[in-house]
């Protein structure tokens, strides 16, 4: 999966994710609502019969007192009196907050029902019952939600890594189409490149256009040019990591080879060419490392302007490429890796010059340190 | 309590010069407990308590009465008590703090 298609299956499953988080809690806190409602009516069930049946015993020992003065106790709830002044005749209750202006109310261990009396047995108005707070049926709501809940966001999450997988599917699409005409293409470039190549190098040994050298020089920069991005093509598309073979190569050598390689280029722009080359031997596969450096001498050509300069450094610690060129935008920086990413249609190429060099830099764990301005140049640092 | 009533009828007579409530309710033999239950029942708190038994004793009527109609008819003169504002408040103060409810419940 491309970095692109990667960046949008978890744009789309991150806002799928939030999507089905938000109606996930919308409806556990209908369903925990609803359920609070139930259990609250239970409770309000439950305690207005309880209410009715200590009406029955206020007003029993109304008319029996003071004979009898021994306030109305249950087991199963406590209760308290209050006159119409709000003055406690007596209470059994253990929770310390009392409220008037409510029938029915939890306090952190109890449900407290409040009746108002229509007859004031005892002189009492508000008769409070108090029964301990079920925190089980509250808990089987809430477990209810966790369990229930976790299982819809795992389903859902898979159904979403479905969905987000067919979203990119027509991106794959497009992609695997390109790479399949690259790879196609590829095949078919390499002979009339070396056909090209070959006559070149037989007409300039034969010394028999000797008038129409400019012009050879040209077709030779054009097939040179030609030849780069097949190596490119080849490298990105066709070959496999599995391929490469590491051997002690002499990079100096190898930086002064594709110099040689890339000469008529930098002196068709008349680019200004200043190399400070140090010994360096590294074990890599030569065809990467060859690569690597060719794509960031041929974008210092490419992207420069003409009579502008380039500097090639390299030393035990790094390869340095420094170039007056057109430099790259800060906002694009980032993306300076993806495969097919172009930030300029002046210029040919498919957009996977940097890819491989991020490609073969992580092989080898080099970093690759990238510095521009736009309009001002770019320097390129791989840190071995 | 008749003990207390019978001093508090004693008291308020020679101090009111006149014949008091409770002389009345102690003669006739109407509890005063009976009819504080009646009048609690229906004016619960102390000072709604209190105020009403005033103006009750003050304007007595059948309309006004928490007793039943029998009772009315046998036993309330529905004369108005001729007794001084300050002395019914007190008699009545008395009459709520001997029968209260609250403090006597167990």
């Amino acid at each position: 999966m491309l970095s692109s298609e990667k960046k949008s299956f978890w744009r789309f499953l991150a806002i799928y994710i939030l999507l089905v988080s938000l109606v996930l809690i919308s409806i556990s806190i209908i369903y925990y609502r609803a359920n609070s409602d139930r259990v609250e009516l239970q409770y309000k069930s439950m305690m207005q019969e309880l209410s009715v049946l200590q009406i029955k015993r206020l007003k029993w020992l109304h008319n029996h007192f003071p004979k009898y003065n021994k306030y109305p106790r249950d087991e199963r709830f406590n209760s308290a009196i209050y006159d119409l002044e709000y003055h406690e005749i007596f209470s059994t209750l253990k929770s310390k907050k009392i409220d008037f202006n409510k029938s029915f109310y939890f306090t952190k261990n109890y449900a407290i029902y409040v009746t108002i009396l229509s007859d004031y047995y005892l002189g009492a108005k508000y008769l409070f019952i108090e029964v301990p707070k079920n925190s089980e049926l509250v808990n089987r709501i809430i477990r209810n939600i966790i369990i229930y809940g976790s299982l819809a966001f795992v389903a859902l999450l898979l159904l979403g890594v479905y969905l987000a997988k067919l979203f990119i599917k027509p991106m794959q699409k497009s992609i695997e189409l390109l790479d399949n005409f690259i790879k196609d293409t590829t095949h078919e470039i390499n002979t009339p490149i070396s056909i090209i190549n070959t006559n070149i190098e037989m007409l300039k040994s034969t010394g028999s256009c000797l008038k129409e050298e400019k012009k050879i020089r040209r077709i030779e920069i054009a097939s040179r040019t030609l030849e780069t991005i097949y190596k490119d093509l080849k490298l990105s598309v066709l070959s496999k990591e599995s391929e490469s073979q590491d051997e002690l190569c002499n990079i100096k050598a190898i930086v002064q080879e594709r110099l040689e390689y890339f000469r008529l280029h930098i002196e068709s722009k008349r680019i200004k060419l200043k190399e400070q080359l140090e010994d360096v031997e590294l074990k890599v596969d030569r065809i990467l490392i060859e690569r690597l450096i060719d794509n960031l001498i041929s974008n210092a050509i490419k992207y420069n302007r003409v009579g502008g300069s380039i500097v090639i450094r390299l030393t035990a610690e790094y390869l340095f490429v420094e170039d007056s060129g057109i430099g790259i935008e800060k906002s694009n920086l980032s993306k300076i890796f993806e495969r097919y990413r172009r930030f300029n249609e002046s210029e040919g190429g498919f957009g996977i010059g940097l890819s491989i060099v991020d490609r073969v830099a992580k092989r080898y764990g080099f970093v690759v340190e990238v510095e521009s301005q736009k309009d001002k140049g770019t320097k390129v640092k791989v840190v071995w | 309590m008749v003990k207390a009533s019978i001093i508090m009828i004693v008291s308020f007579t020679l101090l009111s010069g006149s014949n008091s409530c409770i002389e009345c309710h102690v003669k006739k033999k109407i509890s005063l407990r009976k009819t504080f239950m009646k009048a609690l029942l229906v004016y619960g708190g102390e000072r709604n308590f209190k105020t009403a038994l005033f103006y009750y004793c003050k304007n007595p009527a059948k309309s006004s009465s928490v007793m039943e109609e029998e009772f009315i008819q046998k036993y309330l003169p529905l004369k108005p008590i001729e007794l001084s504002d300050e002395l019914l408040k007190k008699l009545i103060d008395w009459y709520w703090n001997s029968y209260k409810i609250e403090g006597n419940l167990k």
